[in-house]
């Protein structure tokens, strides 16, 4: 584990900072949800724009006892790489429910004190007719100037989510971004509910890449897509468990008010 | 000014009660979540040592029949073998050892996964003689008419 050369404790979340994290403009969240989408987008892009492990993120009573080790060195379970102008938040273990709404507290103060312009959340879009899709939906919800001007960067490729129900760590990350008055797009795309989706993946990256303006190859990971699944499998099992907890199956619900 | 230094002590008991149950509900929330984390990684635990993973599946209600799709990744495609019931199906399949080994970074517990094998229990009856698999990549799509 990195010596850290400074660290502050947000609603009782430690980030240890061990490496420069130069000044992100963006911040790019993905925490384990719908199809692992955001999870599986974020470690592409980390992959691809070499972006280097500079933030630990631990809480002794939120998270289980875990030190993930990669190349032989320990790490903490959930860390943000930075690199180009942007920081991206993963995770390694799902986050306990209850542990949700402070971590979208703490993950919205930190990106405010670094002075983050935007927080762009990846996630996934249950959508029960994925397997009939060539090409997952991509869809989006803006907050903010800055992010609406981001979004416009999609074009037409993607639909401004106009009505519906965001369940899940996205959700309240988005209604603390709103507090803070932090602009937040989240991205969604159609994948599996509960299979790890790395199509879906594949096309959150190319959305990141548009907004971003960076060239973000998705040519690995639609070829390790298999080994991918693999990969991820277990953690979308403790995700499937976590998610039916935080009330997931409301996002098949329609909004009660219509216009 | 007037301060009633009784009232003020009740508020801040009450204050610190009610912060008292908060945090304790939080706890209990907390703890409940980590027991099932801690029994799914038991499970897992177990798996590791027979070698068997179980599938990840997803049921779709399609109206008058239904779509199950399960992910065997890593599996012989020529192993897979499926047996369904009115209320079940059974997935058996092999895996191929490179793949699991490249895709778990070769850790050593991961040598001793050898197959998947599982039961679906569905929620609701179907027709045996409707069913349909469809093999794309290592994704098995399973279509079978619900029985009324």
């Amino acid at each position: 584990m990195l010596n850290a050369f400074y660290e502050e404790e947000i609603y009782g979340f430690l980030f240890r900072e061990y490496r420069e994290l130069g000044d992100p403009e963006l911040l790019l969240v993905s925490l384990p949800d719908v199809g692992l989408v955001g999870s599986i987008a974020a470690v592409n892009i980390i992959r691809e724009l070499s972006m280097k492990d500079s933030v630990g993120i631990d809480s002794y009573s939120a998270f289980p006892p875990v030190v993930v080790v990669q190349g032989g060195e320990p790490k903490h379970p959930m860390r943000i790489y930075s690199g180009d102008g942007m920081a991206v938040l993963i995770t390694d273990v799902p986050v306990p429910p209850p542990a949700v709404a402070p971590l979208a507290r703490a993950i919205v103060e930190w990106a405010l004190r670094r002075r983050v312009k935007a927080i762009l959340g990846v996630t996934g879009m249950g959508n029960p007719a994925r397997i009939e899709m060539e090409k997952p939906g991509i869809h989006y919800l803006a907050l903010g100037k800055t992010a609406a001007s981001m979004a416009e960067k999609l074009g037409s490729e993607a639909k401004r989510l106009s009505d519906g129900i965001l369940v899940g760590p996205m959700a309240l990350i988005l209604k603390e971004a709103a507090r803070a008055r932090m602009d937040m797009i989240v991205l969604m795309v159609d994948s599996y509910i509960d299979l790890p989706d790395p199509e879906a993946a594949a096309r959150a990256v190319e959305a990141v890449s548009r907004i971003t303006g960076k060239e973000i190859s998705v040519e690995k990971l639609m070829k390790e897509a298999e080994m991918i699944k693999l990969r991820y499998r277990e953690l979308m099992k403790e995700t499937r468990s976590m998610m039916a907890k935080m009330g997931k199956g409301y996002e098949y619900r329609a909004p009660l008010l219509y216009t | 000014m007037y301060v009633d230094r009784r009232r003020i002590e009740l508020l801040m008991r009450r204050a610190l009660d009610r912060l008292g149950e908060l945090e304790r509900m939080m706890w209990e929330e907390l703890s409940e979540s980590m027991s099932e984390l801690e029994a799914m990684l038991d499970a897992r635990y177990y798996s590791i040592t027979d070698g068997v993973m179980d599938p990840l599946y997803t049921v779709i209600d399609k109206g008058d029949h239904v779509l199950i799709v399960v992910d065997l990744p890593g599996s012989n495609p020529d192993t897979i073998v499926v047996e369904t019931r009115e209320d079940s199906i059974r997935i058996d399949a092999k895996v191929s050892r490179e793949i699991v080994a490249r895709a778990l970074h070769g850790v050593e517990w991961a040598s001793r996964l050898e197959r998947y094998s599982g039961v679906i229990r569905l929620p609701f009856k179907i027709d045996k003689n409707t069913v349909e698999v469809e093999r794309r990549g290592s994704t098995l799509l399973i279509r079978a008419r619900k029985l009324v």
